[in-house]
């Protein structure tokens, strides 16, 4: 795998060995390159064996035999050793002899050493990354994968967004959150009167982090798993008793489906029935559209524990596709854009229409540029969230 | 699939009761099948206890569509009534030996959720716990099913036979008392790249195999079975708008398909919703392209969008469910049922001049 040196940081070695062999096999599956692979299955030894010892035995026995070859060993997070070479690689049946002699007999060793072949068996030597990884594999039958050399690398593959899972689980996210304060600003008021604060990851940020030199764009499917495993994250963290000691008004943008999650239902546990409609949920619209069950499980579940509920993030021009109710959640936050300034007059009524007539309840996110509270205010807008607020609110 | 979490282990009962800590203090995965069942330990045998002796109360579901979210709703109530929550090997959850009032209320919270549940009074209920005591203890574990894999899951897809993962669909509706084939639809088989649960894991496969189609539709490789007098609808993985896209097939052409009168549907591409986000976009690159729009994914709850004013498109795929008959759609001549092959699905499509979409020639 082509990882950053940031990606190789948030795995460990054998997790990085182990995407190393997949992207050898993809490798030569797409461009028909043969390989020899002996599987050393030594998560597979009787527990009889000393399974580590063994591991150490056989590496050390391997490593100076398959070093002056093309040959490659790769430890896989299971304690497996899969060992690679081009063909003849008669060093591979040597391999298989050494680990037959240190188990004490071809009847043990047979199951234990595998062998597969490269083009051909492409998918088997994915199912068995797959399951060293621990992602509960199932073994595929050994379909041929047809040579295709015309891939594009630009688009992160399942694997891609395993391993990125993965290395999320571990990796310190504090760089990539930001914290902004809705307000409430008005007309010849005084200054912004601060609502409350919300929580976001810098997804584009991570996704460059996570997956160097890949667009998450084409795959938006993809790109979902990721933030369902941020939403947990970001749970996780809310739930540990410092936070909720020093809980304050704040929002928090989630998947629908985040709500269903141990790490929503355990925060839900742990927060005071008094604090819940302090902390308000915000969905987006293209998820509500990608999982409209998940929405509506979502959206009651909120109503029932009285948690505050917005949609979140709205393009202006995605108005038109609100139902009078606003999908039934509290507050509105429309994006503000600069397309707005330039639209006409029959398109400023349909948009005005379009708001909720109970003006408190729309937010104007992203008003980083004053002309955008000025643009809100002639709508009767009177919160805000963006950099113009935050500058307001830092003393200079 | 769900990871393996990490818990402390919980002084509870009750926690035990929904999330099974094996002796290393490790909780075993959770979710409806994988979780192996809980032996009937001290705890449980209490909670019948009282279910047998005592006025308690009880609440069985049978299943859930979100159950660790039944699970905790349950847990709540179970720890603040000392009461237990029994998931039996043949699933769903039991919470036992709580208070009448407790339970009531726990039903109606499960209510509101859209959430089916029974009220148990014991002793008088107590034959149908016994019930699913003994069919418990006579089911052996199951183990755990290895869910499919996902590495290699694109390379899966390249390497299907031509002809499988996808089908051709008619829409046809009732006119005048006889079927009228209206279009052909050209559609990914939910189901053919098996993924583990999850939304998104299924969204990906069928995107797979809708760029499979694109890209058959793009070597002008049209099933052979298409018939040349009716528009082809073409179902599209969701994407952001590509610079260029295939020439529809030759035939068909616009006025032929249902929709709007002489608004009616041509040769279409068939949108998931999400890609909503982009319909203007859509529309003007389907349209440049010889192509007009069509959506799919509606839902009762979505109903508003399925109507050319909210939507650039002439056509609206909904799964039937009966939730689907009792709501009002605002355009139902533009609407398409799916999966709706029984009396009342046809009925009702008959009645408000709905089309079908069948699998069938």
């Amino acid at each position: 795998m082509d990882a950053a040196p940031s990606l190789n940081r948030m795995l460990g070695r054998s997790q990085r060995e182990a995407l190393a062999l997949a992207t050898l096999a993809r490798e030569c599956a797409a461009a028909g390159v043969e390989q020899r692979v002996m599987h050393l299955r030594l998560s597979a030894l009787p527990s009889s064996h000393n399974r580590l010892h063994h591991q150490r035995l056989l590496r050390e026995a391997l490593l100076p035999l398959l070093r002056p070859t093309r040959a490659r060993l790769f430890d896989l997070p299971s304690g497996d050793l899969v060992a690679v070479s081009p063909p003849p690689g008669e060093h591979l049946d040597m391999v298989r002899a050494i680990m037959e002699k240190l188990l004490g007999g071809e009847r043990e060793a047979a199951p234990i050493a595998q062998e597969l072949r490269l083009p051909q068996q492409a998918a088997a030597v994915l199912a068995l990354v797959e399951s060293a990884l621990g992602l509960g594999a199932e073994h595929w039958p050994t379909t041929p994968i047809p040579a295709e050399t015309g891939g594009n690398g630009a688009q992160p593959q399942a694997a891609d967004i395993l391993a990125a899972e993965a290395a999320l689980t571990q990796a310190d996210l504090s760089v990539h959150h930001r914290w902004q304060t809705v307000c409430l600003l008005v007309d010849g008021g005084p200054g912004p009167q601060p609502l409350w604060r919300e929580q976001r990851v810098v997804e584009a940020d991570l996704e460059a982090v996570l997956l160097p030199r890949q667009s998450l764009d084409a795959t938006p499917w993809l790109r979902r798993r990721l933030r369902t495993r941020l939403d947990k994250r970001a749970l996780a963290q809310w739930a540990r008793p410092e936070e909720l000691r020093r809980f304050s008004p704040s929002g928090l943008p989630l998947l629908p489906a985040s709500l269903g999650e141990e790490e929503f239902l355990r925060l839900d546990a742990a927060l005071p029935t008094a604090t819940r409609p302090q902390l308000t949920l915000g969905f987006s619209l293209p998820d509500i559209l990608a999982d409209p069950d998940a929405f509506a499980m979502a959206r009651r579940f909120a109503g029932l524990r009285g948690y505050g509920t917005a949609l979140d993030d709205l393009d202006a021009g995605l108005l038109p596709m609100l139902p009078g109710d606003n999908f039934g959640l509290g507050k509105l936050k429309l994006r503000f854009s600069p397309a707005l300034l330039a639209l006409d007059g029959p398109g400023r009524a349909a948009l005005e229409a379009a708001l909720p007539a109970e003006r408190d309840r729309v937010v104007l996110a992203g008003a980083d540029e004053p002309i955008a509270i000025g643009w809100g205010w002639e709508r009767g807008i009177t919160r805000f969230q963006g950099r113009v607020i935050e500058q307001l609110l830092t003393p200079p | 699939m769900q990871p393996v979490q990490q818990h402390p282990p919980q002084p509870q009962a009750t926690i035990w009761a929904t999330r099974p800590v094996a002796p290393s203090g490790q909780a075993l995965p959770a979710g409806g099948q994988t979780a192996p069942a809980p032996r009937r330990s001290a705890s449980l045998k209490e909670a019948v206890r009282r279910c047998q002796s005592d006025a308690a109360a009880g609440l069985v579901v049978a299943a859930a569509e979100w159950p660790q979210m039944a699970a905790s709703l349950l847990e709540d109530v179970a720890n603040t009534t000392g009461a237990l929550v029994w998931r039996p090997r043949q699933g769903g959850f039991w919470l036992l030996g709580t208070t009448a009032g407790a339970a009531r209320e726990t039903l109606g919270l499960f209510e509101s959720m859209g959430w089916t549940a029974r009220l148990l009074l014991f002793p008088g209920d107590i034959a149908v716990l016994d019930a699913a005591l003994e069919e418990d203890g006579a089911l052996p574990a199951i183990p755990a099913a290895d869910p499919p894999g996902l590495i290699g899951i694109e390379d899966r897809a390249r390497a299907m036979p031509a002809a499988s993962g996808h089908a051709l669909a008619t829409i046809w509706r009732l006119e005048a008392g006889l079927p009228k084939l209206l279009a052909q639809r050209w559609m990914v088989e939910p189901g053919a790249l098996p993924t583990p649960p999850g939304r998104d894991w299924a969204g990906h496969a069928q995107g797979l195999l809708a760029s499979r189609l694109l890209q058959r539709a793009a070597r002008q490789a049209w099933p052979a079975a298409r018939k040349q007098r009716l528009p082809l609808l073409l179902d599209m993985p969701w994407m952001p708008p590509p610079s260029s896209l295939p020439a529809p097939p030759p035939g068909g052409g616009p006025g032929m398909g249902p929709g709007m009168g002489s608004e009616a549907c041509g040769h279409a591409l068939v949108l998931p919703l999400p890609a909503a986000a982009e319909a203007e976009a859509w529309a003007a690159l389907a349209a440049a392209h010889g192509w007009q729009l069509a959506w799919a994914g509606l839902t009762p709850a979505l109903a508003h969008l399925a109507t050319p004013q909210r939507l650039p498109g002439r056509l609206f795929f909904a799964e039937y469910s009966p939730l689907v008959a009792s709501t009002v759609w605002p355009a139902p001549e533009c609407l398409v049922l799916q999966g709706g092959e029984g009396r009342a699905a046809l009925d009702f499509a008959a009645k408000h001049d709905i089309s079908l979409c069948s699998r069938m020639g």
